[in-house]
């Protein structure tokens, strides 16, 4: 009885337990999110607390038609999880569903990661100070949009999902003077390039009779001038200097065609390692291969270490039993036979003394073993 | 999909037995230098050497199911590694019990056979340790083992030519071929 008990309060205390840590302090990854996440709690009245974070944007409130528009936003966070992760919504809406700024005409360029999605997790910094940038494209309709940052983190041990959301951004998307040039409606800036790759990057724009790009490294100051190569109408090429371990490049490009000069967003650019060539089979037989490796030196060293045989050589009672025994024959029985065989042959035999047989060497008659009589 | 569930089931258990046939043995290694310890040293040693028979089989079955349950196994240097240190977790588990049969349960009694199986466990635990943290990383990102400040990254590999690697398979075939058919005439230790 004592024991069910015992069994029956383990079992509440697991329950009990699991109950505080269903949300994902691991985070979900970044991707295309609406702002109630479907896969977390945070979703949960019983389980979430507004966050005490101010979130500010810092971008115009005006973009044209169908060109790159940068949003910036500004997160300070005094209270975060042990694991300092912040995951952060960019959105059109806080309706649950079709809240991604793609739904409403926008298109993200770039995303703070260098992807192209609407929520990212970020790891907030000591000084409790996040900036994050997208570069998005207008949408093609005149109006007014509204952007709206919205934030979920952990705080402490409590367990709770803190949920923050900003006052929505307007934008007044004006029609786009005839001929302003931009970037392609459908271009997206490239998210990585591989380690040590300087094969250019393409660029497609619209209303572009010219470009220019500079470019920086992430967290420099100063800029450079990036070589240019037409590839076709509004379709370009650009040199940009190849990048190693995870430098992370940016780049801005300045669209032109004699009666406007527009500065597009900066553009950031990672590096990842090259592609990784090994296959299922190889693994599989490396792998084999390691451990016969393993066996082979084990099993090896185990020969060489066992115990030393010096102690049974010491105790050889089994041996010396047998030697004795074969020595009481020989011993006794080979000389016999060695010796009689040698007086056999010695002794001659005399048909006149028939019964009888002569030593030479000991000069004496002796009795014919072989003789049936005993004279 | 059932080859996920599948493998999160026979990892468990895998790891689970593996993690007792080496702590088992570890102990018994430990236990020579305590007085009196025969009694539980045996017992360690039975434990161990059960657990590390039943491990043997289960570790195929785990990348069996692991390989079926990924779109792509083998594609990246993460569950690239895990190959790897499955071979290893194999190698050294199956000399564990290599050394517990060929030389009996005494084999915890000679110093340095006592040693070689430590560290035939504490290798095999090692890697146990690592393909844990591997899978982790895999699919929820983070490892307990993050907290060491030397935990190496498997974000790459030691990644050889397909047929290098049959000839490196078939080498070590070779190897323990001459290890078990050349090596020293083992002999019992004992009672």
């Amino acid at each position: 009885m004592r024991g069910r008990t015992l069994a029956l309060v383990t079992i509440t205390l697991i329950f009990v337990a699991s109950q505080g840590t269903v949300a994902n302090p691991g985070g979900e990854g970044n991707g295309n999110r609406d702002y109630v996440c479907g896969g977390s709690c945070h979703g949960d009245p019983g389980l979430n607390a507004p966050s005490s974070a101010t979130i500010s944007v810092s971008s115009g409130n005006t973009a044209y038609t169908g060109t790159a528009y940068q949003f910036d936003t500004i997160i300070e966070i005094d209270t975060i999880s042990h694991s300092r992760l912040l995951g952060v919504f960019l959105l059109s809406s806080t309706n649950g569903n079709g809240d991604n700024p793609e739904d409403h005409g926008w298109n993200i360029i770039q995303d703070p990661s260098g992807t192209t999605v609407n929520y990212v997790e970020v790891s907030v910094p000591y000084d409790g100070v996040v900036k994050l940038s997208w570069v998005l494209t207008a949408p093609e309709e005149t109006g007014s949009e509204e952007l709206i940052v919205a934030i979920h983190h952990g705080a402490g041990y409590g367990g709770l999902a803190y949920l923050g959301v900003s006052e929505p951004h307007t934008i007044e998307i004006n029609q786009v003077p005839e001929n302003l040039p931009g970037f392609a409606l459908d271009w997206s800036a490239p998210n990585y390039r591989v380690t040590g790759d300087i094969s250019p990057v393409n660029i497609q724009t619209q209303n572009a009779t010219n470009i220019s790009v500079e470019w920086k490294l992430e967290g420099e100051s100063l800029s450079h001038p990036a070589s240019v190569e037409a590839n076709g109408e509004d379709d370009w090429l650009v040199y940009l200097p190849a990048t190693m371990g995870e430098t992370r490049i940016v780049y801005r490009v300045t669209t032109s065609n004699g009666d406007f000069d527009v500065i597009q967003p900066w553009l950031t650019m990672g590096t990842i390692p090259p592609e990784f060539d090994g296959s299922l089979m190889g693994a599989r037989a490396q792998g084999f291969a390691g451990a016969f490796m393993i066996i082979a030196l084990m099993v090896s060293l185990q020969g060489l270490l066992q115990p030393s045989r010096s102690k049974h050589e010491l105790d050889r009672t089994e041996e010396v039993e047998a030697a004795e025994e074969t020595q009481v024959e020989s011993v006794v029985e080979e000389p016999i036979v060695d010796e009689d065989a040698a007086y056999r042959a010695r002794l001659q035999k005399y048909d006149e003394h028939p019964g009888l047989l002569w030593d030479p060497v000991e000069e004496e008659w002796v009795n014919d073993p072989d003789y049936g009589g005993d004279e | 999909m059932f080859s996920t569930t599948l493998h999160h089931l026979v990892v468990g258990l895998t790891t689970g037995i593996a993690t007792l046939a080496c702590l088992c043995a570890i102990a018994a290694w430990v236990s020579n230098y305590f007085v009196g310890a025969k009694h539980i040293r045996s017992h360690l040693d039975t434990a161990s050497y059960i657990a590390a028979i039943a491990a043997i089989p289960l570790l195929p079955i785990a990348v069996l199911s692991g390989t079926m349950a990924m779109s792509d196994p083998a594609s990246d240097a993460m569950s690239y590694n895990k190959f790897l240190f499955a071979g290893l977790t194999i190698g050294f588990l199956s000399s564990l019990i290599i050394g517990r049969w060929r030389f009996g349960p005494r084999v915890w009694n000679d110093s340095r056979l006592s040693l070689l199986q430590a560290i035939s466990a504490i290798g095999a635990l090692a890697s146990i340790t690592v393909l844990g943290s591997i899978g982790a990383k895999m699919t929820l990102g983070e490892s307990t083992m993050d907290i060491l400040p030397f935990w190496p990254e498997f974000d790459d590999s030691v990644v050889v030519n397909e047929w290098l690697s049959v000839v490196l398979l078939i080498l070590g075939l070779a190897a323990m071929a001459v290890a078990f058919m050349l090596g020293p005439k083992i002999e019992h230790i004992p009672e």
